[in-house]
């Protein structure tokens, strides 16, 4: 990559150098910070989605009640009866960081709110991402290379889809551990300092304590070494960097409750140990090597390899027959088999970010990107260091996983943006420098994938001169399309609270669709503190942060059996309906219908998969088969199928539609007209209808006094009227 | 406007001397609050005549208010300083605000509440008593026009106490037809100002009674002696909402660096009307072709003229349907609340504003002190407020606080905040009251302090401060090698020579050395 004339830089040149470089990663920073502020000046300073809002309920909890309290919370607003621990079924990094964050601050007399903090917290890290995505790319390549690839991480779609203001999710944190990580574990590996590899430990403790994508990291270490053996690069420095890091990282890793014992059995795991087992075999290896002479070595060493291969076979294969080691999750076989979820597990097919992702997904969130991934994956090949093999590793995982799953796209992300802050670098470096112009240009681009190297010495100098303009020129154009694309997908894209949503009336100006927010307030301020409200599981992380009460089900989709009740309930006629209901307790019932203002993630667009989930736990009760019609179409218009006109779901998303617009009406998610024959619904009283509709709340019914269902018991009050 | 004296000239230096009196008050008022006095008619009636009262009890609104005009002869035989104004001390309503001037003339009279009830001898009613100071005394014969203003909180009830949706709202007042009155009256009449023309009911007796239109006229009566009593009972249509703000709470910051007061308002609303029988639909809202106008969703509040950075939010963010239109003398912020406010029912949000300074801070050479005017909140123009706070602090480093206000407060304490990186924390003086209604708008409250100009840099100095220490500690770390001395001998295994690259940090030309040496490879691979 470089010119071999290329003398050091001068003391002052160097220090300037440094300024430089430490100003433009400041901006990096600040612009990666930034443009993910898009929906703060939009909407408004809001958590968004599902999850974060259960992160952000609990950061408050621990800034409240504080770590200990925290890990001994026992939450009995959801997933009412049952509970849930929530100290032993979290990862508490982010929540901690937050709530570290909000009281330091709070020291320092500056009063900020937990939720700004929660808020800020991702392009926070953005920011952080940016430096240690420098600072890794340096390990690999060069500090020009690390520059670009800052810029690219800092702005990136892929990686700003997960980390937008108000996106106060693992992930966001997440990435920065990563690259953090990575980086250290390089250095470490260079440097072969237990120092070093002891961070890198630390900071893989912090990345378990803040996602279950901690797996990942578990894994490409391990590999990395496994690779550099067979590679026949084992050095002392691998073996004592590898060791360090994974004892002290399996240690400090089940100090998670979350995580407990689950390093000396599951599979996940076993890869490292696997690999520590290796180490100690190689090392062993090496040390006999320099002690026996060669032909009994040879013998012991054939003897022994055979021996270990046989053994270890043998014991995982008996350990995971007894059991022992557990088999993996179910989230992790649908990464090797992709139909594997949609078969067994419809909940894990049920969430549209578990699907693979489109050719188009990609390219919206890596655009230039993809393109200069491979030239890097390239250069990592054409000077095989260790960092490089490590990059080729990671990218060749990462980029199996991104097409499996489309979250995953995340981790592909960190690498892709190295890969082509690689290229950039070496683009720059052969055609930015001005030496180019002499003899030795020839030399010096060879290795660079450009083809303007025929001109005749005479007229080199001007033809080069016109070459490097033409290709920086270029380079500076795409490199600013990326920049626009990206901040283009940002503001259209990813910027959306999807608690608020955004619509324009007929003369032009934005109409804030506030209905989700109404309905929880409502549900907040006018219903007895300890009333139980069943939805679909997506809404009972809102329900449980912004309504402060208690649900069923929510997005810790832990119980798949009580899941496929709820799934039941909707699915269900009213008086089967209303018996399980009243079993669970419940005393409000919430739905989503997008027929009025055709939202198109409503409940009845869902309702295919409550079916299938139920069906999955009760097949006798639910038949997939009888909610289409005959001619196998899911409708819901006059056409649909008794069983779906029957269903709670159905009856509750049209109450009183048609009626509204004198029969009418047209639901506009599915296209149709809405069901002409006006619903009657007798176990439930509508309560709450957004002004949207997008929410409607039902209150389920008191039990008849004489014993009677509510069915028979309306019937017979409409006939003495 | 008349100060009372009750809580002026305090400074927080002798803040701790003036706690322990505190004390003492507040326990003395207990011991009489607990034996409390009672008088009897004759102890308070010496002397003065009504020869006219008018009165008008408005109830359009959601509170009632009481406007009496009198005309005041002293028949007895010696000059008289007080004139008792009572109201009866049972019941649920509240005394918002009692309001007293010589007609004519808005100079408002100084009304004290004394602590001292007065005792009805025959059913032994109790009246709460206040003692307004007249102009001057009253000589015998003497003759004085006053104009008294009531404002009662809680005063109206529903009947029937829970309606449904659709159905019409009625509310009842209950009441004396004569006026409360120790003296004697020679001739009074009430009239009852209404929302609408529709009663379902109103009591007819004492005759002459008579009801046009919007007003029911009791009286002229004459010759009515000393807390003479008659009920007076009107059940009536109301159809706008009834609407109270149970509790308000402001703070006000101050910051002569930004030049600029900071205000958010924590604030209920309740309506407090007859309560929703059944559940509410608004499926059938939607679709009815009438409305009752009893429930509310629309809500109105003024913002001073020059407020700018304003927000409105509630607990999960928010209210985008918020909008603010600029008046002449103010703006007006016109909220939704998330759902409508049907009887019983509770909305709380907050809200807030910057306004310039120079609004409401004058600086007085003379004294060389600050003067801060403020009021107590009246967010809502007729909805009455249940209990109010006002925090105001005042900027880091002022001192020798004194409060000088125009109506008694219920509580004033002082008390240290911290704030935005403050370091000796700034005063923060709270007001409390209850049963606030529209006119406290009207009456200021100021809060006067001193403050250094140099206190002003107290904060950049301090942060100063913090960062040199940062860097000084900085440069002395890095001034210590925190190395261990190295080993004798090569036990280190990371110090072998390895295969690659040396454990140098980084270096670009080690890097250029090794890409060179592979290009050169492969130039001879060529």
């Amino acid at each position: 990559m470089g010119s071999a004339t290329t003398a050091p830089p001068a003391q002052g040149t160097q220090n300037l150098l440094a300024l430089l470089r430490v100003s433009v990663l400041v901006l990096i920073a600040i612009i990666a910070f930034s443009s993910r502020l898009f929906s703060v000046i939009r909407f408004e300073s809001i958590i968004h989605e599902f999850d974060p809002w259960f992160n952000y309920r609990s950061t408050q909890f621990m800034v409240k009640e504080g770590l200990y309290e925290f890990w001994n919370w026992f939450d009995e607003r959801s997933w009412y009866p049952l509970g849930r621990v929530v100290g032993g079924t979290v990862y508490p990094g982010l929540m901690v960081t937050a709530s570290v964050l909000h009281n330091l601050l709070h020291w320092f007399n500056y009063p900020v709110n937990v939720r700004e903090i929660c808020v800020m917290m991702a392009p926070l890290f953005s920011g952080l991402t940016a430096l240690a995505t420098y600072l890794f790319t340096k390990e690999v390549h060069s500090s020009v290379a690390g520059l670009f690839a800052a810029l690219f991480i800092g702005v990136a779609p892929g990686y700003i889809s997960r980390s937008v203001a108000g996106s106060y999710d693992y992930e966001g944190i997440s990435i920065f551990i990563l690259m953090l990580c990575f980086y250290l574990w390089l250095k470490a590996l260079r440097t072969g300092s237990a120092l070093y590899a002891a961070f890198t430990a630390l900071t893989y403790f912090y990345m378990v304590s803040a996602w279950g994508g901690y797996v990942f990291i578990i894994n490409m270490i391990p590999l990395h070494a496994f690779v550099l053996v067979l590679m026949g690069r084992y050095t002392q420095r691998l073996y004592v960097v590898y060791c360090t890091f994974f004892v002290l990282g399996i240690l400090a890793s089940m100090q998670i409750p979350f995580v407990g014992f689950q390093p000396t059995y599951t599979s996940e795991h076993m890869a490292s140990l696997g690999v520590f087992g290796l180490l100690q075999l190689v090392a062993f290896y090496q040390y006999a090597n320099s002690l026996l002479p060669q032909k009994q070595f040879q013998l012991l060493f054939r003897t022994a390899l055979v021996g270990t291969v046989v053994i270890v076979i043998l014991g995982f294969l008996a350990l995971s027959a007894s059991g022992r080691i557990a088999p993996w999750l179910g989230r992790y076989y649908s990464l090797w088999d992709t139909g594997y979820a949609k078969k067994h597990i419809p909940i894990i097919a049920s969430v549209s970010e578990h699907q693979p992702p489109a050719w188009s997904a990609l390219f919206l969130d890596l655009q230039l990107l993809m393109v200069l991934f491979p030239a890097g994956i390239y250069f990592c090949f054409t000077r095989l260091g260790e960092p490089q093999v490590f990059v080729i590793i990671y990218s060749m995982f990462a980029s199996y996983f991104a097409s499996v799953m489309v979250r995953l796209i995340l981790t592909l992300t960190p690498v892709v943006c190295v890969a082509g802050g690689m290229v950039i670098a070496q683009l720059l470096h052969s055609y930015g420098s001005p030496e180019i112009r002499s003899a030795e240009a020839t030399v010096v681009t060879q290795p660079a994938p450009s083809k303007s190297e025929e001109a005749k010495p005479a007229h080199r100098a001007r033809s080069t001169l016109l070459g490097q303009g033409v290709v920086l020129g270029s380079l500076f154009l795409v490199i600013s399309i990326f920049m626009f694309h990206s901040t283009w997908v940002t503001s259209e894209a990813y910027s959306s609270p999807s608690v608020v949503l955004s619509s324009r009336r007929p003369d032009g100006s934005n109409l804030i669709i506030d209905d989700f927010r109404d309905a929880y307030y409502w549900l907040r301020k006018n219903t007895a503190p300890d009333a139980k409200v069943l939805s679909w599981w997506d809404y009972g992380y809102q329900i449980a942060g912004f309504s402060n009460r208690s649900v069923i089900v929510d997005n810790n989709t832990w119980n798949n059996t009580h899941i496929a009740t709820v799934g039941k309930v909707m699915a269900s006629d009213e008086d089967t309906a209303y018996e399980i209901l009243h079993q669970l307790d419940v005393d409000y019932v919430l739905v989503i219908f997008g027929g009025l203002i055709g939202y198109s993630g409503d409940d009845l667009n869902k309702f295919l998969w409550m079916i299938r989930i139920a069906q999955g736990v009760f097949p006798d009760d639910v038949r997939e088969r009888d909610f289409f019609t005959a001619s196998g179409d899911y409708r819901t218009d006059d056409q649909a199928s008794p069983t779906m006109r029957d269903s709670l779901m159905y009856k509750m998303s049209y109450y009183r539609f048609n009626e509204m617009f004198k029969g009418q009406a047209v639901d506009r998610v599915r296209g149709t007209r809405a069901p002409t024959k006006p619903i009657r619904l007798d176990t439930l009283d509508e309560v709450m209808t957004s002004s949207h509709w997008l929410v409607r709340i039902y209150q389920v019914k008191k039990p008849d006094n004489l014993g009677r269902s509510l069915h028979k018991a309306a019937a017979l009050g409409k006939r003495g009227n | 406007m008349r100060f009372s004296d009750r809580s002026s000239d305090r400074s927080i230096r002798g803040m701790t001397y003036w706690y322990a009196l505190n004390w003492a008050l507040v326990l003395v008022f207990t011991f009489v609050t607990l034996v409390q006095g009672e008088l009897q008619l004759a102890q308070v009636a010496g002397g003065l005549t009504v020869t006219n009262a008018r009165r008008t009890l408005d109830l359009t609104g959601s509170d009632v208010r009481e406007q009496v005009e009198l005309h005041l002869e002293n028949t007895g035989s010696t000059p008289v300083e007080h004139y008792y104004w009572l109201t009866p001390a049972s019941g649920s309503q509240h005394v918002g605000l009692v309001h007293a001037s010589v007609a004519g003339s808005g100079e408002p009279l100084l009304l004290v509440k004394q602590s001292e009830r007065l005792v009805d001898p025959q059913d032994s009613l109790l009246y709460d008593l206040y003692a307004l100071q007249l102009p001057s005394l009253l000589p015998t014969g003497g003759q004085l026009d006053l104009s008294i203003l009531a404002v009662r909180t809680n005063a109206t009830d529903p009947l029937p106490r829970a309606v449904g949706q659709f159905e019409k709202h009625y509310l009842v007042y209950q009441a004396n037809v004569y006026l409360d009155s120790p003296y004697p009256v020679q001739k009074q009449s009430t009239k009852v100002l209404l929302p609408s023309s529709s009663v379902q009911s109103f009591s007819q007796s004492p005759s002459p009674t008579k009801k046009s239109g919007k007003t029911i006229t009791y009286g002229p009566y004459s010759s009515v002696v000393g807390l003479a009593r008659a009920p007076l009972r009107v059940h009536y249509y109301q159809e706008t909402p009834i609407l109270t703000l149970p509790s308000v709470h402001r703070q006000v910051r101050l910051s002569h660096w930004g030049g600029f007061l900071t205000v958010d308002d924590h604030a209920v609303v309740k309506h407090t009307g007859a309560e929703l029988k059944g559940n509410y639909q608004e499926t059938l809202r939607l679709s009815a072709e009438t409305e009752t106008g009893f429930i509310i969703n629309n809500f109105h509040m003024e913002i001073p003229r020059l407020a700018y950075d304003v927000y409105f939010r509630d607990e999960v963010g928010n209210l985008s349907t918020t909008t603010l239109h600029h008046g002449e003398k103010a703006q007006r912020l016109i909220f939704q609340s998330r759902y409508p406010l049907c009887g019983g029912w509770i909305y709380n949000w907050n809200h807030g504003y910057h306004q310039p300074l120079s609004d409401v801070l004058r600086y007085d050479p003379e004294t060389q002190r600050y003067n801060l005017q403020q009021t107590l909140p009246v967010l809502m123009k007729g909805v009455p407020e249940e209990q109010v706070e006002l925090d105001v602090i005042l900027p880091e480093g002022a001192y020798d606080v004194q409060v000088r206000t125009a109506m008694e407060i219920d509580h004033v304490d002082y008390s240290t905040y911290y704030s935005y990186m403050d370091s000796v924390g700034r005063v923060l003086v709270r007001f409390t009251h209850h049963h606030v209604v529209s006119e406290y708008g009207a009456y200021p409250i100021i809060v006067s302090y001193r403050m250094d100009s140099l206190s002003l840099f107290l904060k950049p100095v301090v942060l100063g401060l913090a960062l040199l220490a940062a860097f000084l500690l900085a440069s002395a770390m890095s001034r210590v090698n925190f190395k261990l001395p190295a080993p004798p001998s090569s036990t280190v295994p990371s110090k072998k020579p390895s295969t690659d690259e040396s454990n140098e940090v980084s270096s670009p030309v080690k890097r250029n050395t090794a890409a060179g040496d592979l290009s050169k490879r492969r130039s001879k691979k060529k």
